[in-house]
């Protein structure tokens, strides 16, 4: 499996365990009722929720994110 | 914007394959777990946008808070549960009875409906009883055994338990006439009297028999109740001297009891008042015989007891005895 791939699945992994996917969804709702359920569009929620969602991110799944990056990104550059 | 992203990390990749610096390791590694965190953030959106969007939001109302009615209320307040109802209020709420028109819990409101409605089993059972009963009073008119027939016959229609330790107690005392009451037990027909015919014919026993029932009971009179004892011989509420002067009364002998000396009753009037008792027990319980009335003031005394303790022979004791 891609390297990148794999990252992801880890992160995600990592992410709903931590309940930072439950906590961004409240957000989603929130904006939901803001602009009505029939008129939200895409953009309106990411506008709002991107910069939520790094907020929300916890340090410890962040700093293991970064050290499989740098992992990786070793691996890769020594070659 | 992924594309932007991406886009921008394969520039910076390619930039630092190239040899450019200035960018060091933990920048990249930043800037790429931005871009994975990114992405997976726009997931959650695609999701929620689709949700709203195709109606699972709408259906499973996740589009707004549920406040009023089911937040849980943590702590309770006093007095009222998790859900904010006030508890053991309203217990169970009162139904009206469609054939009288009163208000019955609801937990009472099956049994009452059976009486009421008069269809099931019990019901019938009820009022064919209270019919029997009315019948009962007027043929019997005024006669002076009219109350003690009348408390016979509530007896006899009490419910008969076959297995019963008094029924099977009152089946080992030995017998006397088996009555003509259709409820008697068929398997001993000979012996065993059921519970309200457990007045036996004291008279119509021989002697012998009598002898016989006075050595498989104990028999001893007792003051306060003036019923005879019907336990064994061993039993331990009387002693043997107090069984010795009973049979001494009625037989003027020792029934291998240890030998007494007491003092010895008055044995005609003793008999007397036993065989009158015995008879009035045993025609009380079977009203279709009719033998002499004993009509006395004792009489409502005498058949209130036997009501209460059918297994028992009420014997008047006219004067003091040893017991």
């Amino acid at each position: 499996m891609q390297p990148k791939v794999l990252l992801k699945e880890l992160l995600r992994t990592r992410l709903i365990e931590c309940g930072w996917r439950d906590q961004l969804k409240v957000q989603c709702k929130e904006v939901v009722r803001e602009k009505g359920l029939e008129n939200v569009t895409v953009d309106d929620l990411v506008t709002v929720i991107t910069p939520k969602g790094r907020a929300l991110v916890p340090d410890s799944v962040k700093k293991e994110l970064l050290q499989r990056i740098k992992t990786f990104l070793a691996q890769q550059t020594n070659l | 914007m992924p594309d932007q992203t991406l886009k921008e990390l394969d520039r910076t990749v390619r930039r630092l394959v190239r040899g450019e610096g200035g960018f060091t390791l933990d920048q990249l590694s930043e800037a790429m777990a931005e871009i994975l965190i990114d992405e997976t953030t726009l997931a959650v959106c695609f999701d929620v946008h689709r949700a709203a969007k195709t109606g699972e939001m709408e259906a499973e109302g996740m589009d707004g808070d549920e406040q009023d009615e089911f937040r849980l209320l943590d702590p309770p307040a006093p007095g009222l549960d998790v859900l904010g109802q006030p508890e053991l209020m309203k217990r169970p709420p009162d139904a009206k009875c469609p054939v009288c028109a009163r208000s019955i819990a609801c937990t009472r409101f099956a049994p009452h409906l059976e009486k009421c409605v008069g269809l099931g089993r019990n019901s019938s059972r009820l009022a064919s009883k209270r019919i029997a009963n009315n019948q009962r009073e007027t043929n019997y008119g005024l006669s002076e055994d009219e109350e003690e027939e009348e408390w016979t016959g509530e007896r006899k229609k009490k419910k008969r338990d076959k297995l019963s330790p008094r029924r099977n107690k009152n089946r080992k005392n030995g017998g006397g006439d088996k009555d003509s009451d259709t409820k008697s037990n068929p398997s001993n027909p000979s012996s065993s009297p059921s519970t309200p015919e457990q007045a036996i014919q004291f008279e119509q026993l021989t002697e012998e028999e009598r002898k016989v029932l006075f050595s498989q009971v104990c028999g001893v009179i007792s003051e306060s109740t003036r019923h005879m004892c019907t336990h064994s011989v061993r039993c331990q509420k009387h002693s043997d001297t107090q069984r010795r002067t009973v049979r001494t009364a009625l037989f003027g002998d020792g029934c291998d009891l240890a030998t007494h000396s007491g003092e010895r009753l008055e044995e005609g009037a003793l008999k007397d008042s036993l065989s009158k008792l015995w008879e009035k027990a045993s025609r009380a319980s079977s009203p279709a015989d009719s033998t002499s009335t004993v009509a006395s003031a004792g009489s409502t005394r005498k058949v209130k007891g036997k009501r209460g303790k059918p297994k028992r022979v009420k014997v008047h004791v006219s004067q003091p005895s040893s017991v």
